[in-house]
């Protein structure tokens, strides 16, 4: 791989990395539509309980917490009326948007 | 491998010449109508996803009232301050310009709204968030004028500090007629919430002698079972509800003697207090842009919230026509953040953003009473459906209602600075 990027000529990866900047400039943080409504109770930044700040938690808490509300439903919750239908995979990609800590290598 | 500094700036020089896609969304020109929670929602997520767009919110009103909570400030529960909001605050929050002015047209083809004093405002965007209008021609002898008598304080004004005065006013033993107007209308358990607060304030004052009817142009609303358990409960023979099929619907008025006729009823009501909710319907502006079909609602695409009519301009909040998801302000607040990034998907030419929305309406019993109703909403087949719903369990004790109130509590702080940064 290394050796192959000399033979691109260096204007041309910069006229690369021009294209790409617009199409991705402030938008490497901006998450879904959902995770964003998500937010809308659970405030970023600060607890306000009882909704806590879902940054603070990492990804695996949000996803158990997320499959323990579809999976063993609590009539009194409002969380399980969201989940009831959602997907493995769709729990693993919002809490993974909605947690910092998964974004880290 | 490095890029010299002069490779680096030939890039950035570049810039200016390249007329593609992405590029389009910096210097977009995007103009939200409205700074309710769908519009000022809206503008703070363009902002976030179009930094170099340039973002104009425009609103006729430098404050308006919040309508989440604003039945706890009629019943004298919370003081109006808590719920007034400053659009200069917002914008200078959200770092987008604002024109504070009337819009007096959309033109839709040409992409430019026009305002009184600023003149016309061209976009290659425009939101439309203008919110409701009254059908003042559906309840004989009542207008926006004379609504005043009987406000509705259903639009953020005046009128709800006008009905908070007189609700504090009244005597023992004195009858309140609330009309709950048909569906579609914002805020489906707002009716029903107000009986309940003004019941809640009437008996913490003593006036226990006071008679609540709720005169209805449906037969059944939101929460139906949840509220009636729970009047039974609380404030046992202080409110009843007449249904359409028991001639509920009120038709016809008389502002000035205090009068309320329900359908098929020879004699009128005369009460002490009337709060009349008129049929309601989008905005007049998106009538007059022409956003607007045979229900008087806006069609859109649940994708985007782009119109269905108009290509480039988006309607969120209470005018659009989003069933199954209630007019509410979480709706709106949801909405506006599909909206925001489909519009810069639409800009940049990244893929459309997945289209799943949330809403939760708490309504408040009492102070320290709430139940609520919620739902997962996404797109199927090209049709907004609820993808998953619930709401209060009726089993539900003390304890559990007040643990909703204080999420409701919880969730009005958390909305309110979502939506408009404080």
């Amino acid at each position: 791989m290394t050796a192959a990027l000399p033979r691109i000529s260096r204007p041309i990866i910069a006229l690369i990395l021009a294209l790409l900047i617009p199409a991705t400039a402030g938008a490497a943080a901006a998450l879904s539509p959902l995770a964003l409504s998500c937010q809308g109770c659970h405030r970023p930044g600060r607890d306000s309980p009882p909704f806590v700040a879902l940054e603070r938690l990492s990804a695996a808490s949000i996803e158990a917490s997320l499959k323990h509300s579809r999976d063993q439903p609590d009539a009194a919750a409002i969380m399980p009326r969201f989940t009831r239908n959602m997907s493995d995979e769709q729990m693993r990609s919002l809490a993974a948007e909605l947690s910092p800590t998964a974004a880290a290598p | 491998m490095k890029l010299s500094r002069r490779e680096l700036l030939a890039a950035g020089l570049m810039l200016p010449a390249m007329p593609t896609r992405a590029r389009a969304a910096r210097g977009a020109r995007i103009v939200v109508v409205g700074a309710g929670f769908g519009g000022a929602t809206c503008a703070r997520y363009l902002r976030e996803r179009c930094p170099d767009a340039q973002i104009t919110l425009v609103d006729r009103r430098a404050q308006f009232l919040t309508g989440p909570f604003s039945n706890l400030v009629i019943a004298g529960l919370r003081p109006p301050s808590s719920i007034s909001r400053d659009v200069h605050r917002i914008a200078e929050h959200h770092r987008v310009h604002l024109i504070v002015d009337e819009v007096t047209a959309i033109d839709a083809a040409g992409r430019q709204v026009h305002t009184t004093a600023h003149g016309r405002l061209a976009a290659d965007r425009i939101v439309m968030a203008p919110g409701v209008a009254m059908r003042w021609d559906a309840i004989a002898g009542l207008d926006a004028r004379r609504s005043a008598q009987m406000p509705h304080a259903w639009t953020g004004d005046a009128q709800v500090l006008g009905l908070r005065a007189r609700v504090a006013a009244l005597r023992d033993g004195a009858s309140v007629l609330i009309a709950a107007p048909p569906n579609p209308y914002r805020c489906p358990p707002g009716p029903y919430e107000r009986a309940s607060l003004i019941a809640a304030a009437l008996m913490r004052d003593g006036r226990r002698r006071c008679k609540i009817l709720i005169a209805d142009a449906k037969d059944d609303f939101s929460k139906r079972a949840l509220f009636q358990l729970e009047w039974d409960r609380l404030y046992p023979g202080l409110i009843e509800w007449i249904p359409r099929a028991q001639n509920g619907e009120v038709v016809r008025v008389d502002t000035a003697a205090s009068q309320v006729w329900l359908r098929d009823a020879g004699a009128p009501l005369k009460v002490d207090l009337a709060s009349i909710v008129p049929p309601q319907c989008a905005a007049e502006l998106a009538v007059q842009a022409d956003l607007v079909d045979e229900s008087g609602w806006c069609p859109v695409d649940p994708a985007s919230f782009e119109s269905q009519r108009q290509a480039h301009i988006y309607v969120i909040g209470d005018a659009a026509l989003a069933a199954p998801m209630p007019k509410s302000g979480f709706s709106a607040n949801s909405q506006a953040k599909l909206c925001a990034a489909a519009i810069a998907a639409s800009l940049s030419g990244a893929p459309a953003p997945d289209p799943q929305l949330l809403n939760t309406c708490y309504s408040l019993l009492g102070e320290h009473q709430a139940i609520s109703v919620s739902g997962l909403y996404g797109a199927v087949n090209g049709r907004l459906s609820a993808l998953s719903e619930g709401m209060s369990p009726l089993s539900g004790d003390p304890a559990l209602r007040a643990r909703e109130a204080d999420q409701a509590q919880a969730w009005y702080r958390s909305i309110t600075t979502d939506s408009f940064g404080s």
